[in-house]
């Protein structure tokens, strides 16, 4: 009976340890919680998020999605190969879409989980538009790819330093990759900032590259005045330069109207006024791949002015390819792609809003050694 | 022979066309540096040369204004310009053909609306 009586005060006491150890812990997990939630406010989630922790948590409510608790309007996916040059429609697709989101206002969770080939053009263009998620205040989140070597790309590529800007992603200043955002203005040194950084990569020192100072200079000074149909200076451009395999890659990109909107925006008294039109009954061209071809060569500016081009816009940067300054130019505007070099010529499935260059500079193009530098 | 040296009279880095678009502009350079030297050649008969080598490049927009704006803006003649000054560019040759290209389709403007 005594036993009984004991073993029961025992039961009771080992209740009411089992209740204290589990308030305990519970007391520990919120703190927890208000140390991770204090953390969410320096060192975005975005990051944070791994692999194995996006699994089976997400779910549709009344056609929004419930993500880590949070919600969102809409979840964009990546298309496994993310690269503009490599699947130009699909990643374009993705992009308009994103796009969508930033116009209407939609929170947008940006999933980029399936990832299985990225490259920097796409990181690029991705970031662009995240910017001005962050800008305009529109919750977003995202995942990384579950490829290591994909999710070390991104992370390596200062994609979040310069989404976040802050201190906890500082950007590794010997990194193979190199961003720059623009302001409004043209701005050599930012030109030459970048051309340093490839010439001290591809020939251990600095060196003038004229043929990528002339294109940045062209593509800064196109951003600046015809990015736009109503206003100059009223879009930012974005520069990336990755170096690899002894090259280093161009990839710059303007969220503007594209150059055939442009064109077809120009209004009468400009040079410009229907020259599409006129080029089309000229040279019977039928679709904007064509177009973009005569442009490269040229002829636009021959039709619209009759006078040669002198080194200008669109074709003077296929002079610079042709004079051996850069190599491997492609150039993907509106509904057209072009690859300079193969002669290949393309209208894609969709629209790209804006445009977007890629080039590279090799120890075999044509460089200056510097002489003297004023400042 | 009077001499003008881009990078060390003017800047490294050249810019876009006019000073509204940004910091070293074609448009600076025609009313700070190129036009009074340009001037001054022409009043003294002499010969200016112009040196574009050494800076890190040149934006077509960047020598049309300053070039084609000596016509357009300062009321200077192709003839007169061209007899006072010598543009050296050995690292783009073909600067000088442009430029001069840039000069003449701005005086056959001017002498089209006049």
């Amino acid at each position: 009976m005594l036993d009984l009586k004991k073993r029961i005060l025992r039961n009771k006491a080992f209740k009411i340890l089992r209740r204290r150890r589990k308030k305990k812990k519970l007391n520990k997990k919120s703190t927890k919680k208000c140390l991770e939630f204090k953390r969410t406010v320096t060192c975005p989630r975005y990051i944070k998020r791994n692999a194995e922790f996006k699994s089976n948590i997400q779910k549709i409510k009344k056609g929004r999605f419930v993500i880590d608790g949070q919600t969102y309007d809409n979840k964009l996916t990546a298309p496994p190969v993310f690269s503009l040059l490599k699947n130009p429609e699909a990643v374009i697709t993705f992009i308009n879409m994103l796009n969508s989101n930033l116009k209407n206002r939609k929170s947008t969770f940006v999933d980029l989980f399936n990832v299985k080939f990225i490259e920097h053009d796409a990181i690029v263009l991705l970031l662009a538009l995240m910017v001005l998620f962050k800008n305009k205040n529109i919750k977003f989140e995202g995942s990384k790819p579950n490829d290591n070597e994909c999710r070390i790309k991104l992370q390596e590529s200062g994609f979040f330093h310069y989404l976040y800007k802050g201190h906890s992603f500082p950007f590794n200043k010997s990194a193979d990759n190199f961003i720059r955002e623009s302001g409004k203005l043209t701005e050599g040194e930012k030109a030459q900032e970048v051309i340093d950084f490839a010439t001290e990569r591809i020939w251990k020192q600095r060196k003038l590259s004229k043929g990528v100072y002339k294109i940045l200079m062209e593509l800064m000074q196109n951003t600046h005045s015809h990015a736009s149909t109503d206003e100059e200076g009223k879009h930012h451009w974005w520069l990336n330069v990755n170096y690899m395999n002894d090259k280093a890659c161009f990839s710059f990109f303007d969220y503007g109207v594209g150059i055939f909107t442009s064109l077809k925006n120009k209004k009468n008294g400009s040079k410009f006024y229907n020259a599409l039109d006129n080029l089309q009954k000229i040279f019977k061209s039928e679709n904007n791949a064509e177009n973009l071809k005569l442009i490269l060569e040229g002829k636009l500016h021959k039709t619209s002015t009759n006078k040669s081009y002198r080194g200008k816009g669109l074709p003077g940067m296929k002079d610079t390819l042709d004079r051996n300054l850069i190599s491997n130019l492609h150039v993907i505007t509106n509904d057209s792609y072009a690859n300079v070099v193969n002669n290949e010529y393309r209208t894609l499935k969709c629209s790209l809003k804006g445009t977007f260059l890629y080039w590279e500079l090799t120890i075999n193009n044509i460089v200056h050694d510097e002489k003297i530098k004023s400042n | 022979m009077k001499k003008l040296k881009v990078i060390e009279d003017f800047n490294f880095t050249t810019g876009p066309r006019y000073i509204r678009e940004g910091a070293n502009s074609g448009e600076e350079f025609r009313i700070n540096v190129l036009y009074p030297k340009v001037k001054e050649a022409i009043t003294n008969k002499c010969v200016l040369e112009i040196d574009l080598d050494g800076a890190a490049g040149y934006g077509t927009s960047f020598l049309e204004e300053a070039f084609g704006g000596l016509i357009r803006e300062n009321n200077l003649s192709y003839n007169a310009i061209n007899s006072h000054i010598k543009i050296i560019s050995t690292e783009e040759e073909y600067l000088i053909e442009d430029i001069d290209e840039y000069m003449k389709d701005a005086q056959n403007e001017k002498d089209k609306s006049n």
